[in-house]
């Protein structure tokens, strides 16, 4: 049953028996105000009546013989005429009563007003009877014992009428008032105390309840729970109410956790991010590196100590300086196409730049930009600048050293390759004529003995020749032999040759193609030789069986030009360089044989002719070698 | 008369062994060049081939295979002359075992006996 029915019900019966009572009280009080009121009334007169019997009675009984004698009879009879009359008054009244009110009473008050009656009635017979004839004596006692008669008489009416009103009416309106009233106070306190109690059972004690578990969730006491048993809604309030709690704890535990979470979390983080800065404060200031951040126009807006000390400025002076006034004029190009860099492509920039200082001397930098914010628009950019003038010059002192040391290594093997091979050979020559002349001096003869004499000498002219040579700086003489040009048709020439190789040697196709009507050079036909020979030999040493060799000939006006095309293995990149270098090699030439001469021998030959060799090359796929010679016509007019 | 090939790129060395071979009887054969001195090898058959490991055209190893790969020159030996005792083209050529080598300078003794140790294992 819902709480607003149980109200209403409550309500309703309360209202029913307040209504009840009060009415009830009501209507037995008006009742016995109303009785009480009409018996007072009617007692009244009959109270005065009797007094006035009594008064008169009085006149009879102490003056009865006086007068007697003096009054006439007709006044006698007049006052008794008057007695009478008021006790039929009273016998009326009595009666009055008696219509009124219980019989009880009634037979009392008619028992007492009978014998009123009757003594006035023997009193009346006395008096008439007497009066005229009896003595004085007589009638005095008469008086007397009428008198005594009518004090009884009144005392047993006045009892009487107490009686009839104390018992059976005024106690009873009294009663009957205080009943009601009794009743009526009782009804109430009956209502109130229900009233209080479905208040405070269904609702004030339940809602107590929630506002004290509701007080203790509010100050953070989740576990608290409302104990409800009902089917109303104070019920389903409590059972909300406890979800709610339940669910309140839930997330409060979660919420507590999460936030315990977050506040290790956020200290963890604090510490971090204040140990970055420090850090990075650190370094922005101790660092041996100019650091500067730019902004806007590229105006220098924070620098650390060492820019400072690095660029010769004092802190007065950056505010309004811009990074172009730290570069040399030629290098803000640089400068402005790397800081676009590393603002378009948001990564860091490292350039090399050569940096102003501001008492306009030089200095070498390595820079590095890096851009700061995510706003193209509106970014500041952080530069680094690391003094390298030191480390450049070192560097290219180092590199000087090496180069030379490279040389002098290059010569110091040239020298061991000399000593070893070029000496050797005049050495054995002079060995084997000393040898000779020794072992056939008879059967040489004194000319022959000249010649190998005079060969010894050569040789001995030839090393101190090379000697020589190698200690200048264009090193070893390679060619040997003196340079004696002349006029060579380099189509023929390279037609002898190649078919001369070819007999020799038919492991390679060789193809030979001319342009041009003539090619005609002056050139040493042994150098030539040694030249195309080289060439030839290399293009088939280095290249597969079946792959053929290429040689063009191309005279035009004033150069003939002579290519000699493999398909070998070709010169890797790092051997490019030092290919016509005495006693280098290729590193990819593998169980192929060689000395590293043959190329070197090439060179000097073409530089004899004031020719050029040049060579376009790819590993794997083939090598071609070019030699330019100046035409005939040329150097037949120097 | 023993037919002896000599290759002889202009050092003198080898005018000399020719010379000491022609007085020593044995038939001399002279080419200027590897290229030239198989040609003639091709042509005459020698009993030996006699010439310098580096010379500007075709060194000795290349003369080596070019007269292994004609069939009327493949069984001819030869002994090289060379200077140089650590070049890899004379290590490869010792390497295969076939080819005798004298190192400059050298004596007529060191040259005869090399040349008669050569001869007679070929002939034995």
């Amino acid at each position: 049953m819902s709480i607003r029915t149980r109200l209403l019900l409550s309500f309703a019966i309360i209202t029913l028996i307040a209504v009840v009572t009060a009415l009830s009280g009501y209507n037995g009080y008006l009742m016995s105000l109303n009785e009480y009121h009409r018996l007072a009334d009617m007692l009244v007169p009959a109270q005065t009546n009797v007094s006035r019997m009594v008064d008169l009675a009085r006149e009879l009984g102490d003056e009865p013989l006086a007068y007697a004698f003096t009054q006439t009879d007709a006044d006698r009879a007049s006052q008794l005429a008057q007695f009478r009359q008021t006790a039929d008054e009273l016998i009326k009244l009595i009666q009055q009563v008696q219509a009124g009110s219980g019989a009880q009473n009634t037979d009392i008050i008619l028992a007492s007003a009978q014998t009123l009656i009757d003594r006035g009635q023997d009193f009346i017979r006395l008096v008439d009877q007497q009066t005229p004839n009896g003595n004085l004596q007589t009638a005095q006692n008469l008086t007397e014992a009428a008198e005594d008669s009518f004090q009884d008489l009144l005392a047993d009416g006045a009892v009487s009428l107490q009686t009839v009103m104390g018992s059976s009416v005024i106690d009873q309106v009294k009663d009957r008032v205080v009943l009601w009233t009794a009743v009526s106070i009782l009804g109430s306190i009956l209502t109130g105390a229900s009233a209080l109690y479905v208040l405070i059972r269904f609702i004030t004690q339940p809602i107590e309840h929630l506002k004290t578990s509701a007080g203790a969730i509010a100050t953070g006491n989740y576990t608290g729970r409302v104990t409800v048993a009902r089917m109303d809604e104070i019920g389903e309030l409590a059972v909300a109410f406890n979800r709610m709690a339940s669910a309140v704890e839930k997330r409060e535990l979660a919420l507590t956790e999460i936030n315990q979470t977050l506040e290790a979390r956020i200290s963890q983080r604090t510490d971090q991010l204040r140990q970055a800065k420090e850090q990075a404060e650190a370094i922005f200031n101790h660092t041996s590196d100019a650091i500067i951040l730019i902004g806007e126009n590229h105006v220098i807006d924070r620098t650390n100590p060492a820019f400072l000390a690095l660029f010769g400025y004092s802190e007065p002076d950056v505010p309004g300086l811009t990074i172009d006034q730290l570069v040399a004029d030629d290098q803000r190009d640089a400068l402005l196409n790397a800081l676009q860099q590393a603002v378009v492509q948001r990564q860091s920039i490292q350039i090399e730049l050569r940096c102003r200082r501001r008492d306009g001397t030089a200095m070498m930098a390595d820079a590095a930009f890096g851009a700061i914010g995510a706003d193209p628009y509106l970014q500041h950019i952080l530069c680094g600048f690391h003094d390298i003038t030191a480390q450049k010059q070192a560097q290219q002192e180092l590199e000087e050293t090496l180069r030379k040391e490279r040389e002098l290594s290059a010569m110091k093997s040239g020298f061991v390759s000399l000593v070893s091979h070029e000496f050797r050979t005049p050495l054995a020559v002079i060995q084997s004529s000393t040898d000779l002349m020794k072992r056939y001096w008879d059967r040489l003869g004194e000319s022959r003995r000249q010649e190998k004499l005079s060969e010894i000498q050569t040789q001995i002219d030839v090393m101190i020749s090379y000697l020589e040579d190698f200690l200048t700086v264009n090193g070893t003489e390679m060619v040997g032999a003196k340079f004696a040009p002349a006029r060579t048709d380099v189509f023929q020439f390279s037609r002898d040759l190649i078919d001369e190789l070819q007999e020799a040697m038919n492991s390679h196709a060789i193809i030979l193609s001319t342009q041009g009507d003539t090619a005609e050079v002056n050139a040493d036909p042994k150098l030539l030789r040694q030249i195309l020979v080289n060439l030839l030999t290399n293009a088939m040493k280095y290249s597969a069986l079946d792959a053929p060799v290429e040689v063009e000939v191309v005279g035009a006006a004033e150069t003939v030009t002579l290519s000699v095309r493999d398909r070998g293995i070709g010169i890797p990149e790092e051997d490019q360089e030092r290919i016509f270098n005495p006693f280098h090699r290729g590193i990819n030439v593998g169980n192929i044989s060689g000395t590293g001469l043959g190329l070197a021998i090439v060179k000097r030959a073409v530089e004899a002719h004031h020719g050029t060799v040049s060579f376009e090359t790819m590993v794997g796929k083939g090598t071609t070698f070019k030699i330019v010679l100046p035409a005939a016509s040329l150097t037949d007019r120097t | 008369m023993t037919t002896i090939l000599v290759i002889d790129d202009e050092t003198h060395v080898l005018q000399n062994v020719r010379e000491i071979l022609e007085l020593e009887n044995y038939d001399v054969l002279l080419a200027e060049d590897g290229l030239k001195g198989v040609a003639l090898a091709r042509e005459n058959h020698p009993a030996l081939v006699i010439c310098d490991v580096v010379m500007p055209v075709f060194d000795g190893f290349m003369l080596l295979q070019q007269l292994r790969f004609f069939p009327e020159t493949s069984q001819i030996p030869l002994l090289f002359i060379t200077g140089f005792r650590n070049n890899p083209i004379v290590k490869h050529i010792l390497d295969r075992g076939e080819s005798a080598c004298l190192f400059k300078p050298f004596t007529i003794d060191a040259l005869l006996s090399a040349v008669h140790e050569t001869l007679s294992a070929e002939t034995s």
